[in-house]
């Protein structure tokens, strides 16, 4: 019976998993902008990669998931956008204030482990869904249940995250890209801790993501009136922004 | 040619009218229309064994309502028009409206039905069997005309303008229509009521519209079809209480099922196992789908799924499969799409598979999706809709310049105002506001200040102070 030639070595560099050190051949199709060319330039793929599993780790909710994920979902135009276990409601004037499309929008309640680890098997190999968000359950899960995830992932050819918290940071994990998120006063720090076939020396850089003008605070409207006591511990100080411009809008808030 | 030739139909044909009353057909529980239908076709179900021919009528304009039963191909088998009344009668009886119904023969449906509303139809009988014996269908025609002529005009309730008319133009009777057409035709008629009246009156004494003789060629005659529900058996060689054992049989009924349905070009969405014991004990697991399927992949997974979270009380001896609603193929249209830019139709069913895989195991509530809703709180505006339903997103201007977090609870959780300042598992800080939104001034009165507030650690929080209860509250996060 023949036997299959063996690759050579080129054939096998030309495989997108294996390994290079600092220097990996990319699918550059295989990537999806996040919206943060900071970030872009730091992942492999210049973007989220593609049936891949990503984890990010997070101190708690809130701490700028949407910030992250949300241009990727906003200049997708097409598939599903899938949420398993938000944290809270998603509210809908801040998502439509996002520009995304509440109606390609689904949110799947699986709050008991085996359920979420069905759910996102399901989903992923479904082809319609183009973008999971997929929030841990309460009991937290193990290296080979991730690794279900991973392999579901491979499967389909959406972008498909996990969130979990950042106690999880220390512990192993089979996901193609571990990040990790904190939100500060200024800045989204974002660390990226693991990337398959990536630079090893951009691991752990922290990297500052803008936060939007407005979450830098108004000027507040205690200094403007006398009623410091009714609205205590605003500070009168703070300055707008880094190039000391106003950007008071609580007169136009006011006008409505 | 004999009249009694298999192939040719019978000279005459014989509509049996049974009407009847209001306050019968429509029990105090049940008056919709779809209630009553659902009376009649129950009771089409049973007259069915005495003819194939049978329809129902529901008036549109008065509560009478009846079915219109074709009996001429019946009478040789039942032995003639009285043995097949009283066996009719009985039949109602065990129906228990025996006392209630009028019952009528005439030679078209509309005849039958309008000459329900005389009384004494009972002692016509014999003479319009002695005719049919006979074979004299002119005869006969000629004697159902003439029991209809003592009919007012306003038995034509169907026509309810056309009767004003009539009565204006001095007909009184049917006697009145019939003696006008036999003069002068159905074209005076159709000239002054509508195609539609004039097409009633030549179906009602059956004659032909444009001339003044019997219809050459009659329309024919409904066949009702009684609904024949799917019941499929497998008995096991020995009792199981293991899935995979039950699967082999599970997937032979449900491709019977399917042959079943794709010889009727129909669809379900429901079905039921029936798990059956030796002892023949039973229990029902009733299996709900999406969307109607014609192919039994989808029901099997669903089964499936359903199954494995269930306790087999018994070992199953007999594993039967119903499915009592079916409904006929619903042609599905879809979009042509040359630039293959939105997801084709493999996608889409893909993903009913999905969802309905996923809501046998999480429930039906578990799938959702948020849509706006107009209104001033908050936490009113985020509606929660069925996942195939539109979301609504027209987000009004003043909507769109506010500041609003991506995250909403939907109970506000309360801070804690201390003489150091506001804490929400940390301390507060106020960044931006007040938003003052104060309405629902007509039902629940609320005042609140909305500010946008940063924690020690940085995260941002949506918080407002109620001014009614002069107390902070978080109800969301910016993220």
């Amino acid at each position: 019976m023949n036997q299959p030639p063996s690759p050579n070595l080129e054939q096998l560099l030309q495989r997108g998993d294996i390994w290079r050190g600092t220097k990996a051949f990319v699918h550059d199709n295989n990537g999806e902008d996040t919206g943060h060319p900071a970030l872009n330039n730091s992942l492999v793929h210049n973007g989220w990669p593609r049936a891949s599993l990503i984890e990010i780790n997070l101190q708690e909710m809130g701490h700028g998931e949407w910030l992250l994920l949300a241009p990727a979902l906003r200049n997708s135009i097409q598939g599903l956008q899938i949420l398993i276990n938000p944290p809270a409601l998603p509210f809908a004037q801040g998502l439509l204030q996002a520009g995304l499309d509440l109606d390609r929008l689904l949110i799947i309640n699986a709050p008991a482990k085996n359920d979420f680890l069905a759910a996102f098997v399901e989903i992923a190999r479904a082809k319609a869904c183009s973008h999971l968000l997929a929030w841990q359950p309460q009991q937290v899960l193990n290296y080979s249940e991730i690794r279900k995830c991973v392999l579901a992932s491979n499967d389909g050819s959406g972008i498909y995250w996990l969130l979990r918290n950042s106690h999880t940071t220390s512990q192993s994990s089979p996901a193609h890209l571990r990040l990790r998120a904190r939100i500060h006063a200024e800045y989204l720090e974002v660390i990226i801790t693991k990337q398959k076939g990536g630079d090893q020396s951009l691991l752990n850089n922290p990297l500052e993501l803008l936060l939007p003008r407005e979450w830098m605070g108004y000027q507040p409207h205690a200094s403007l009136g006398t009623d410091s006591e009714i609205h205590p511990h605003i500070n009168p100080t703070k300055p707008a922004t880094k190039s000391g411009k106003n950007t008071n809008n609580i007169s136009r808030l006011r006008g409505r | 040619m004999t009249n009694n030739s298999v192939l040719s139909p019978p000279a005459i044909r014989l509509w049996l009218a049974i009407r009847l009353p209001a306050n019968v057909s429509h029990p105090s529980i049940d008056t919709s229309e779809n209630g009553v239908e659902k009376k009649l076709m129950e009771l089409c179900e049973t007259l069915y064994q005495f003819t194939p021919h049978l329809q129902i009528y529901i008036s549109g304009y008065t509560n009478a309502n009846g079915v219109l039963l074709e009996i001429s191909r019946s009478l040789t088998l039942f032995g003639g028009i009285q043995i097949l009344l009283d066996a009719i009668h009985q039949q109602l009886q065990i129906q228990n409206i025996s006392q209630h119904y009028h019952h009528a023969l005439a030679h078209t449906a509309q005849a039958a039905w309008l000459c329900s509303f005389l009384d004494g139809q009972e002692q016509h009988v014999p003479y319009i069997e002695q005719k049919i014996m006979a074979h004299q269908p002119e005869q006969l025609r000629q004697f159902f005309r003439e029991q209809l002529q003592p009919l007012p005009v306003t038995c034509l309730e169907e026509f309810p303008r056309a009767i004003t008319a009539l009565k204006q133009t001095g007909f009184v009777l049917l006697g009145d229509i019939i003696q006008q057409i036999q003069v002068s035709g159905l074209r005076s008629f159709t000239k002054r009521f509508g195609n539609e009246f004039s097409q009633y009156l030549s179906d009602m004494l059956d004659i032909s519209q444009d001339l003044q003789q019997t219809g050459l060629f009659s329309a024919p005659v409904p066949i009702f079809h009684p609904e024949i529900p799917f019941i499929e058996r497998v008995d096991f060689e020995f009792p199981v209480a293991q899935l995979d054992l039950l699967q082999p049989g599970m997937e032979l009924l449900l491709q019977k099922l399917s042959n079943y349905l794709q010889q009727r070009q129909q669809q379900c969405q429901m079905v039921e196992w029936h798990l059956i014991s030796i002892y023949q004990e039973r229990e029902i697991i009733r299996v709900h789908c999406d969307t109607p399927q014609q192919q039994g992949n989808l029901l099997l997974d669903l089964s499936l799924i359903q199954l494995e979270q269930y306790a087999f009380r018994f070992a199953v001896d007999q594993l039967e499969l119903h499915c009592p609603f079916t409904s006929s193929l619903q042609g599905q249209t879809y979009h042509l799409d040359f630039s293959q830019q939105s997801p084709n139709h493999k996608t889409t069913q893909d993903f009913t598979l999905t969802t309905a895989k996923l809501k046998a195991r999480l429930g039906n509530s578990a799938i959702y999706k948020i849509s706006y809703k107009d209104d001033h709180l908050p936490e009113l505006t985020n509606d929660i809709i069925s996942y195939h339903k539109t979301a609504w997103q027209a987000l009004p201007v003043l909507q769109q310049q506010a500041l609003r977090p991506k995250w909403l609870f939907a109970i506000p959780q309360t801070i804690e105002h201390t003489a150091t300042g506001l804490q929400w598992r940390g301390h507060l800080q106020l960044l931006a506001g007040p938003e003052r939104i104060h309405t629902h001034w007509w039902d629940t009165p609320t005042a609140r200040d909305y500010f946008m507030a940063q924690r020690y650690d940085g995260l941002r929080l949506w918080i407002f102070k109620d001014l009614q209860q002069q107390r902070w509250f978080v109800q969301g996060v910016f993220c």
